[in-house]
């Protein structure tokens, strides 16, 4: 509708603000407008080349957020050919949409390089929430790629930015629960604890019921492996009613395997049949094995190492190390008492592969 | 030389306490949940 009017540089910087701003609320339709809007504008040939750059670097995060991760790569490259002509602008924008392309398509430990660059150039940014919200996004990389100290450090980064602002309350809250997570991992269970007890106090003073029962969850996970059973069952029988919680399995598999470990195996056996016919709405292939393992383990113990040897075989496929290996090292652990040497040596090496793999990785930060 | 020796101990020691807890994203193992967050690929 618009088409007539020729925008000036500035002017097309404003629009593609509020383009970006539209792709980050994930609001695609009003985004593709946007992108269309921008095209126009720019077929015209007012716009000076900072602006042309910029709008090549919003298209690619543009495609990141439609899933077209080689579209996304192929403006990535182009944005980067003109490296020794870009502005500090850019290159904050280059790095930040390049860490999260190469995050989208698994490759961690280059994303997480990629957003360690992006620190350098946040003192060209003027906007706060920009800044806060790329700490978060960092904070949430490296929190569930194990990077648990740093991952702690920008999420206090970004608190100290969503505080000043009463608008991303939410938001702060968020960053609380992750704070919280991180010392879960660190065994810092006290201050887990009190973490996610502020996190809870700010969604009962503000009624947002998804944080709620995210925080019910996080409780009971803090409780289950602090080896509180009761407190964990407490907060995590909560969270069942809420079937659209996006960590459902995860809730059912910590009550599951606490009624197993305390012998309850009634109740085990019916949190396993309400984990199957959720799984049967909403497949989820790593939950479907890692609750077999578990129902074996206690239930069918004939099926066990048949069971264990077919979840090798689906986590070595898709690359779930930390499961392969668990389930490797048990079955190298059953075939040498067994005296099978042979597989008991398949199954070490199996376990002891994926293991060097792991402190590889992390040996590199 | 002293600085050096304790640098070192502090990068073997940030290396076997990063290692000592090791998982990562595709590991499946049970992490907490933080909402709307960016676990795999959903920006």
């Amino acid at each position: 509708m618009r088409s007539d009017v020729t925008f000036n540089s500035e002017e097309l910087r404003e629009l593609l603000n509020l383009w970006y701003m539209n792709i980050k609320l994930k609001k695609v339709q009003a985004a593709e407008k946007l992108k269309t809007e921008v095209s126009e504008q720019l077929a015209k040939g007012e716009a000076n080349d900072d602006v042309v750059k910029l709008a090549l670097l919003i298209h690619s995060r543009h495609h990141i957020l439609c899933k077209n991760y080689s579209e996304a790569e192929k403006l990535i490259s182009q944005v980067e050919g003109f490296s020794p002509y870009l502005k500090e602008e850019h290159l904050y924008y280059l790095h930040l949409f390049k860490g999260m392309y190469l995050y989208s398509t698994k490759d961690y430990y280059n994303a997480i390089e990629e957003y360690g660059e992006v620190e350098s150039y946040l003192g060209y940014i003027q906007d706060e929430i920009e800044k806060a919200e790329f700490f978060d996004l960092f904070a949430s990389a490296l929190y569930y790629l194990d990077y648990t100290n740093r991952s702690a450090i920008y999420a206090e980064k970004a608190i100290y930015i969503y505080q000043l602002y009463p608008a991303y309350e939410r938001k702060l809250t968020r960053t609380k629960i992750m704070i919280a997570l991180n010392y879960i991992d660190m065994n810092e269970f006290d201050l887990a604890e009190e973490y996610l007890h502020s996190a809870l106090q700010d969604t009962s003073i503000k009624y947002d019921y998804m944080l709620q029962v995210s925080i019910y969850h996080n409780l009971g996970f803090l409780y289950e492996r602090k080896g509180l059973f009761e407190a964990a069952k407490r907060y995590l029988v909560k969270v069942l009613k809420h079937t659209e919680f996006d960590n459902y399995l995860s809730t059912i598999y910590m009550l599951t395997s606490i009624a197993f470990e305390e012998g309850d195996f009634d109740l085990g056996k019916q949190y396993h049949e309400k984990a199957m016919d959720y799984h049967k709405e909403k497949p989820d292939e790593d939950y479907y094995w890692k609750f077999k393992i578990l129902y074996v383990k206690y239930v069918e113990k004939e099926n066990y190492i048949n069971v264990l040897n077919n979840a090798v075989e689906y986590f070595e496929e898709k690359n779930r190390f930390y499961e392969l290996q668990t389930c490797a090292d048990e079955l190298a652990t059953f075939y040498s008492n067994e005296r099978d040497f042979e597989r008991a040596n398949h199954f070490y090496r199996l376990a002891l592969g994926h293991h060097n793999n792991l402190i590889m990785f992390h040996s590199r930060r | 030389m002293a600085k050096k020796k304790i640098l070192g101990i502090l990068a073997l020691v940030t290396i076997l306490s990063s290692v000592a807890g090791y998982s990562f994203t595709d590991s499946a193992i049970e992490k907490g949940h933080i909402p709307d967050s960016i676990r795999y690929t959903d920006f």
